[in-house]
């Protein structure tokens, strides 16, 4: 080929390329169905994790309660619900949960009203009895203060007779560069009359793969 | 002997071509003074006009128009502003193949501008700032997106070689703090507020107070029965801004190659007469070093730098610096290359007109480039804040701009009512010795 045309027809046809190829597109969603699988976090948990955490430890909590809760005092009548305080969700976990917290939080409310087991106090009341109180969450497990919260909260009207405290930890195994992460949701329950106490938890295990072989390892198309 | 006649008229060609257009430097130059001699209406007066005439900059004059809006107390408009302009951001931070294709035989000026990566995270920081002034719904989610948008910011960093200059980058701890203290006013999430202050600590170990807010959120509280906080943030001195500067060494290194390529190649090339141009980061002499805050008349803190923003640009710039000049001389290769191709491709001969006609038009071509002086203009030097745990009720604070040598102009005062066991917020712009615009409190707009 003449080396002038070729050039010409190199030039050319590399703007028309340039130009056709890799144009900036508008960021699109999709509505999620509740069968559609939720995506899968690439570098930390997400609700492919606390959602199944939230899910067992609830449901083991909630099931080993499922024979009814009696309230420490005496009432006529078919038994109403314990009262229940959740104080909070705490993250010791080595990730960060950023807008997971709350989320979590809300969740774990959510399943203690459905179940009919427990009649949860507001989280708005529970946030003004530890700003009245001035009192942290991990700081209530102490009998003097747990004292000074309940009386604050019986004076707002909201007596209760559990509280309840959740914590996210994590343990992380490495693999040269795939590393193992281990997540452990635990719900703490303690009879605030007796000082009874209650425990269950829910872990979910999952792998980070860095390395080429681990992702080909893992790699699944009809996922 | 064939070039000395050749290189004069070209020469004068493209000296007559060098006068060049405006700049964004010196379209921002007006709104910049009006804004620091207090003069906000004028300031966004001089901005609205730019924006209005649609050019490649309008988005960043946005972000300006944003600073001039927060100040005049417009904390709710500031803030769509911002969120207009972080999502148009985002879009053009993905890459256009025909944009690019332009830029290379233009110059940076004819693409769309995405921001410098400091500047992204800034907005974000922005508009947690302003949303705290507003009803502060949304400034934990700001927040968070200060810290993610880094983090993206640095995972993308790496060049196809593997290296990444944007692993060096300092981190913009302001995101960090403002979650910090707003999760431990809930007084529920002292855990994920002593995480944010761990990042503050790491991240800004120049700022004095991140100890102690650390050990607070660890194990103490967030204030005493009876009292609230009341957080005082100070926009102060002037920020970095880009101006136009010749890359000498480049100039020179490609005109002593083209005059090889010419003396030994086939075609002449046109000589690099057109001096190769590139923005740099200036920063401004900043006379506030601090301001101090009097409450009810008494002296009850002064302001620490939570984020450096000169010192912030600076660096960014220079860990991309070569990465701009690469491109600049890339440019010139580019389209010295188009030139040598066509008179391949057309025939034209060493010791003719036309070939002297196509050299004088590559230069006029490369003398058009101007550098993209493109930024955030309005932004402060320094971000401060302090923090002031006082008894819950109404106070009248004062803010002092100080100097090295002591008081720099008036302190000009607000009334603030705080809350039992609740957060104010209060923010102030000082890029002078004196106030610009007014002092926004999140009390008197909730």
């Amino acid at each position: 080929m003449n080396r002038r045309r070729f050039l010409g027809k190199v030039v050319v046809g590399s703007f028309a390329a340039l130009g056709l190829a890799g144009c900036r597109g508008r960021q699109t969603a999709q509505v999620m169905s509740p069968t559609d699988q939720s995506m899968v976090g690439s570098h930390a948990a997400g609700s492919e994790t606390f959602q199944p955490l939230v899910d067992t430890a609830m449901a083991n909590l909630l099931g080993r309660h499922a024979q009814g809760v009696q309230p420490a005092a005496f009432q006529q009548g078919p038994p109403a619900p314990a009262r229940i305080c959740f104080v909070g969700v705490e993250n010791k976990s080595a990730e960060e949960m950023g807008d997971f917290k709350d989320q979590i939080y809300q969740q774990i409310d959510t399943q203690i009203v459905q179940s009919r087991l427990f009649a949860p106090i507001s989280r708005r009341f529970v946030d003004v009895g530890l700003r009245e109180a001035r009192l942290r969450p991990d700081q209530l497990f102490v009998p003097a203060n747990m004292q000074t919260f309940t009386d604050v909260m019986q004076r707002q009207g909201q007596p209760f007779d559990y509280l309840l405290y959740a914590t996210i930890t994590s343990g992380t195994t490495h693999d040269n560069q795939d590393y193992q992460r281990d997540y452990l949701l635990t719900l703490e329950m303690i009879n605030v009359r007796t000082g009874q106490y209650d425990k269950e938890s829910a872990t979910l295990r999952k792998g980070y793969n860095r390395s080429m072989m681990a992702k080909v390892r893992n790699f699944n198309p009809f996922k | 002997m064939r070039k000395r006649s050749t290189i004069p008229p070209i020469l004068v060609c493209g000296l007559a071509l060098l006068a060049g257009c405006a700049t964004h430097a010196d379209r921002l130059r007006e709104a910049r003074t009006q804004f620091y001699r207090g003069d906000v209406g004028g300031a966004a007066a001089v901005l609205d006009r730019e924006i209005e005439r649609g050019r490649k900059d309008a988005d960043v004059l946005k972000l300006d128009r944003a600073i001039v809006q927060l100040s005049a107390g417009d904390a709710r408009q500031a803030e769509r502003t911002l969120r207009e302009v972080r999502d148009q951001f985002d879009y053009l931070e993905q890459k256009s193949a025909g944009e690019s294709a332009l830029v290379m035989v233009t110059d940076d000026n004819q693409g769309a501008y995405a921001g410098e990566d400091y500047e992204k995270v800034l907005i974000r920081a922005f508009l947690a700032l302003s949303n705290l002034m507003t009803d502060g719904g949304d400034a934990t989610a700001y927040s968070l997106q200060v810290t993610r948008k880094q983090e993206e910011i640095v995972q993308t960093g790496a060049d196809p070689s593997g290296e990444n200059p944007k692993l060096a980058y300092q981190r913009v701890a302001l995101g960090a703090y403002l979650h910090g203290i707003l999760r431990e006013s809930t007084h529920a999430d002292y855990d994920d507020a002593a995480r944010a202050m761990v990042q503050v600590c790491s991240w800004e170990p120049g700022f004095r107070p991140g100890p102690t807010d650390l050990e607070r959120a660890r194990f103490g509280r967030h204030s005493a029965p009876g009292h609230g906080v009341v957080y005082v943030f100070a926009l102060v001195g002037r920020g970095p801004y880009k101006e136009e500067a010749v890359e000498m060494p480049s100039t020179v290194s490609l005109l002593v190659a083209d005059r090889i390529l010419s003396e030994t190649g086939k075609h002449t090339l046109p000589p690099t007469v057109a001096p190769i141009k590139v923005p740099k980061v200036v920063l401004a002499f900043n006379p506030v070093e601090t301001i101090q805050v009097a409450v009810d008349g008494q002296p009850a803190g002064a302001t620490e730098t939570i984020t450096d923003v000169g010192r912030l640009a600076l660096q960014q710039y220079e860990a991309i610096y070569p990465h701009v000049i690469g491109r600049a001389v890339a440019r010139r290769v580019i389209k010295k290359g188009i030139l040598y191709a066509t008179k391949e491709a057309t025939g034209v001969s060493r010791d003719t007109l036309v070939n002297l006609a196509v050299d004088a038009a590559g230069v006029a071509w490369e003398a058009t480039e101007t550098a993209d002086t493109r930024c955030w203009g309005l932004l402060p030097d320094k971000i401060q804040v302090v923090r002031l745990e006082l008894p819950a009720g109404e106070h009248r604070l004062a803010l002092q701009p100080l100097g090295r040598g002591g008081p720099l102009g008036p302190a000009p005062g607000t009334t603030v009512r705080v809350a039992d066991g609740q957060n104010t917020y209060i923010l102030a712009n000082f890029p002078d010795g004196r106030l610009v615009g007014r002092i926004l409190t999140s009390d008197s707009s909730r």
